[in-house]
């Protein structure tokens, strides 16, 4: 592969897997909210 | 009264069914073959600024309608929408986008599922070995155009079957757990798909060339694109139909979420998602495979048309040439992935109708699933049985595009300038689990209305030439289902408005 090729595909999943793991990790560490009424 | 009671299992569950409905077909077909088309790696760059400015804020702003209707005990857009501006009788009208959408997409989307299924059948059975790239690419042409066989039909009918099934089981019952096998299938799949096809090396198993040369094609950045606006427009239009925003969906199934639950990390984690499955595993399966065994210029010819070609009739051809097992792994893997990025997308769209017929009409579950299936049969039969004839791509266009991007503007019109972006802002922060930017309040409000206003704007000149040159009979009798299904859904929100005045009146129901 090219040099530019490599670098936009790594910068581009790169970026994508990060924040992907970050906010799906910050939802399985959130903690679990109390029961309350459902809405309707 | 509604007896819609539903509710979701788990937060992880209402996430993965989230982006089981951003993700589809398009994930692995359409993104590649747009990215290819509009300045290779460079593509992403207005893609994800498109991301940036137009997806993540309409993600918000559905996530925030749905859960403010669902206290109201509103699921589906009609009277979500009517909910924001109560004072105004046009939103109803509007919101019925989100109901007519949801029809008019499964009813030809359900057909394209089947063929997933069939595919994994034939793989299965082995019946694609020693039939030739011709024997591969013909037995597409003849399973659609349903020459000598029944074989579509029952696939089709199996496929409603199970998507009925599903929703038949409920929100918690069914979706959810159709989501939470569904998914990691899906990443499954395609990791192994993505490794294979990174890893194509030339001479083995018949490939010309390796698998990086097709990465390296689809990523060289060509940075001139990006002062071409015809760029910013495909990248505008691929962050919209990934994201399935635009089509009452998302709106739905928030609108199940509890009171006070977060929003704002669940649209974030459910969005990055379908990106991680659109921008590493789609970009790495079909182009590689493809340009492995085809060469660049073959693989440009075939995508001219769109990626759905060379996803049924080249790539089941090409894993074959990996040995009977392996190419039947790597099919079942390829046409499973694929059936599984579209049910969890039709199951969404079930939700809506489903929500629309309990909350109004008092159905129940059951009732309601399988009117949902009829109505999708009775409407999906056209694109069947004349899918030759266009009506299947006639469908797409003006439901599955023209009516989202209608929809989603006249709803961030509403949430930022009639709600008021004062309300809307608390309602998207209301129990948020992160912190959101203040720039996206600004964004929201100003941004995003004219982004989807630039896209609507570009597609009128296109609309008008479909207006003006409808092809054939069958496209017009096309045309003439979908505003019969736009007007009947519009009779049903006047019906359901009236019942819900007329009891009022009689003091049935608190408003």
């Amino acid at each position: 592969m090219s040099t530019p090729a490599l670098i936009t595909m790594l910068l581009a999943q790169g970026t994508v897997t990060f924040f992907t793991l970050y906010f799906l990790l910050k939802v399985l560490r959130s903690p679990v909210q109390p029961e309350e009424s459902e809405n309707p | 009264m509604s007896n819609n009671q539903e509710s979701w299992g788990s937060r992880l569950g209402l996430i993965l069914a989230m982006a089981g409905n951003a993700v589809g077909l398009g994930n692995f077909l359409r993104f590649p073959v747009q990215a290819i088309q509009n300045g290779g790696g460079a593509f992403i760059i207005p893609y994800l600024v498109c991301f940036l400015l137009m997806g993540i804020p309409l993600l918000w702003v559905e996530w925030a309608t749905g859960r403010f209707g669902g206290k109201k005990g509103n699921h589906s857009t009609p009277f979500i929408l009517h909910e924001l501006d109560p004072g105004r009788a046009i939103w109803k009208y509007i919101g019925v986008f989100g109901i007519f959408t949801n029809i008019a997409v499964a009813a030809y989307y359900c057909y394209l599922e089947s063929w997933t299924l069939n595919y994994v059948w034939m793989f299965i059975q082995g019946s694609f070995n020693g039939m030739g790239q011709e024997g591969v690419a013909d037995y597409f042409g003849s399973y659609v155009s349903l020459s000598g066989s029944s074989t579509a039909i029952y696939f089709w009918l199996l496929c409603l079957f199970l998507n009925t099934y599903i929703l038949s089981r409920g929100l918690s019952g069914g979706v959810e757990k159709a989501a939470k096998v569904g998914m990691p299938l899906l990443l499954l799949f395609g990791l192994y798909l993505a490794y294979k096809g990174i890893t194509l090396k030339a001479g083995e198993f018949g490939a010309i060339l390796d698998g990086t040369v097709g990465l390296n094609y689809l990523w060289t950045p060509n940075f001139d694109s990006i002062w071409n606006t015809k760029v910013w427009l495909a990248a505008a239009g691929q962050i919209f139909f990934t994201l399935s925003v635009g089509m009452g969906s998302i709106q739905c199934y928030a609108a199940y979420v509890r009171s006070k639950q977060d929003i704002a990390l669940n649209a974030m984690s459910a969005g990055w998602m379908n990106e991680f499955v659109e921008v590493v595993l789609g970009s790495s399966i079909l182009i590689p495979i493809a340009i492995g065994y085809l060469g660049v210029d073959r693989v440009v010819e075939l995508t001219q048309s769109g990626g759905l070609g060379l996803g049924f009739k080249t790539l089941p051809y090409l894993f074959t040439q990996w040995g009977p097992l392996i190419g039947a792994i790597a099919g079942i893997c390829w046409f499973g992935l694929l059936f599984f990025a579209g049910i969890t997308s039709s199951l969404a769209m079930g939700t809506p109708v489903m929500a629309f017929l309990r909350d109004e009409f008092g159905w129940k579950r059951g009732p309601s699933a399988w009117t949902f299936g009829l109505i999708v049969l009775v409407l999906g039969a056209p694109t069947v049985f004349f899918f030759n004839e266009g009506v299947f791509d006639e469908y797409d266009y003006w439901a599955g595009t023209v009516s989202l991007v209608v929809f989603a503007f006249f709803e961030v019109i509403l949430f930022a300038w009639v709600f008021g972006m004062d309300r809307g802002w608390k309602e998207i922060n209301e129990g948020a689990d992160m912190r959101i930017p203040v720039f996206f309040r600004w964004v929201i409000q100003y941004i995003t209305p004219a982004i989807l206003f630039a896209v609507l704007l570009a597609s009128i000149p296109d609309i008008l030439s479909k207006i003006q040159n409808p092809g054939n009979a069958y496209i017009v009798g096309a045309r003439i289902l979908l505003l019969a299904l736009y007007s009947g859904i519009a009779y049903a929100v006047y019906v359901a408005y009236r019942r819900r005045v007329l009891n009022a009146g009689q003091g049935k129901v608190n408003k």
